[in-house]
């Protein structure tokens, strides 16, 4: 397996107008009963489901597992496990529990820190820039920086609240904090109608 | 525990941030207190959405062929014949169990409502417990398959464990141990592979937690590839950084079984 080094460039995107692309997926992402009807569809064995989702998918699952593990290469093979336990495992998929995105991008998420935690990372490159022109990396850049550095150290590098704490000289405590009101801030973005219902939970945050 | 505290833990379970110590409490947590359950199931969706802010990358081209290719020698879960029956079966059961409630409480009127109350509960409960079980299989298939062989060490009647899981197509071990006493800064654990009439070969090296436990993905190396076979595994308590061969006697070993 080869081991990410510090020098691992991103790739490059290929695509013509990568916002229109952005935006397009969104869109598919709001259908989330068309993405469920895939899921369906590959639970009675339509591969071709399977290539829709990937087409619809791939490109964001993959950058996401290339922010975590630097590694185009290993990330190749983490979107390709991942997209086949999604295969495998269709028929447990339960659409009233989480979207088909979420879904994909927790399976991607833990493949690839896995993957990170195996490769011995000895020297930590810079946390992945964000795509600011998705509704989430907006949310994202509106956040206090101690908020924001904890959760993307969470989230890309899958570190626990004691390791944040070390990274950031606070305390658990406070990371807790920052966390919990990091998504609390991300919720009513990711879901724009339930904004009064993550109010009360504003109050709290630091 | 406060309600900000609780709903702290909420998020960073979600998220994965706990501590292998506080993991064990808050598992207990998300099983008995359905409003925590609620908190985490809520996060873990604005947790599964945070993959919009990850750079946009334009995947190689291959990628989608490899994927559908690998799909096609593999039958979804669900599809397989002998799943059928058994999924009825636990559909129904909920159902049986509703019936024998709502039977036992005609007989006294007066605990209708505690039954039906019960019943919902139960069910709830069960539910949530499917997702968890669906959740974790879908990971934990990756490494029980049939391709894998699986390895337990054990000190006899002691308590330190460890189970290590062989993939043989990923080419990974994945190794669990449990109340292995955390190793001096000085030293760490290591894992050898022993084949009859060759040297140990090192598998990798790695620590538990304070609670004792670890959990841990390691590549197989080239040199194990190459032997093809290993009769037993050991793990030893060597320098910092590992040894080049073991410098004591295994405490743990156990020979490799497969799991089919």
């Amino acid at each position: 397996m080869a081991t990410p080094s510090a020098s691992c460039l991103f790739l490059t995107t290929s695509m013509a107008d990568p916002n229109a692309e952005i935006e397009g997926t969104l869109r598919s992402h709001e259908r989330e009963h068309d993405d469920a009807q895939l899921v369906a569809r590959m639970v009675a064995g339509d591969e071709r489901a399977l290539g829709s989702l990937y087409d619809i998918y791939g490109a964001v699952v993959y950058g996401l597992a290339v922010a975590i593990t630097r590694n185009p290469s290993t990330a190749e093979s983490v979107v390709a496990d991942a997209f086949g336990a999604i295969w495998r495992d269709a028929g447990t998929f339960d659409p009233e529990r989480r979207s088909v995105f979420a879904w994909l991008s927790s399976m991607v998420r833990a493949l690839a820190l896995a993957e990170r935690r195996a490769s011995a990372v000895t020297v930590e490159p810079a946390l992945p820039p964000l795509l600011e022109s998705s509704p989430v990396g907006s949310a994202l850049s509106r956040l206090s920086g101690p908020q924001r550095v904890a959760i993307e150290l969470a989230y890309f590098r899958g570190l626990s609240r004691t390791e944040i704490a070390r990274e950031l000289g606070e305390s658990e405590g406070a990371v807790g904090a920052y966390l919990r009101t990091a998504m609390d801030a991300l919720r009513p973005a990711l879901h724009p109608g339930t904004a009064a219902e993550s109010g009360p939970r504003k109050v709290a945050a630091i | 525990m406060t309600a900000r505290e609780h709903l702290d833990s909420a998020a960073a379970y979600a998220l994965g941030a706990v501590d292998p110590a506080d993991a064990a409490a808050l598992d207990g947590l998300l099983a008995s207190d359905p409003e925590f359950r609620r908190e985490v199931e809520r996060y873990r969706e604005v947790v599964g959405l945070m993959a919009w802010a990850a750079p946009t990358v334009a995947a190689p081209a291959a990628l989608r062929q490899r994927i559908v290719t690998g799909a096609q020698g593999v039958r979804p879960i669900a599809s397989a014949p002998s799943a059928k029956p058994a999924r009825r079966l636990v559909a129904v059961l909920p159902w049986l169990a509703a019936a024998a409630c709502l039977g036992i409480a005609v007989m006294n009127t007066g605990r209708l409502r505690e039954a039906r109350e019960a019943n919902g509960a139960l069910l709830g409960e069960l539910a949530t417990a499917q997702s968890e079980i669906a959740t974790r299989d879908s990971t934990l298939s990756a490494f029980l398959g049939p391709e894998v062989h699986v390895v337990s060490l054990s000190e006899g009647a002691a308590k330190p464990t460890a189970r290590v899981f062989w993939n043989h197509t990923k080419q990974v071990f994945i190794v669990t141990a449990f109340n292995v006493p955390r190793a001096p800064d000085d030293k760490t654990y290591q894992l050898w592979a022993i084949a009859k009439g060759r040297n140990p070969m090192s598998m990798g090296t790695f620590n538990t937690d304070a609670s004792g436990r670890a959990t841990l993905v390691v590549p197989v190396s080239a040199t194990v590839i190459e032997g093809g076979h290993i009769d037993l595994c050991g793990l030893t308590l060597e320098p910092r950084g590992g040894s080049m061969q073991p410098t004591e006697q295994p405490r743990l070993v156990g020979s490799w079984r497969h799991t089919d």
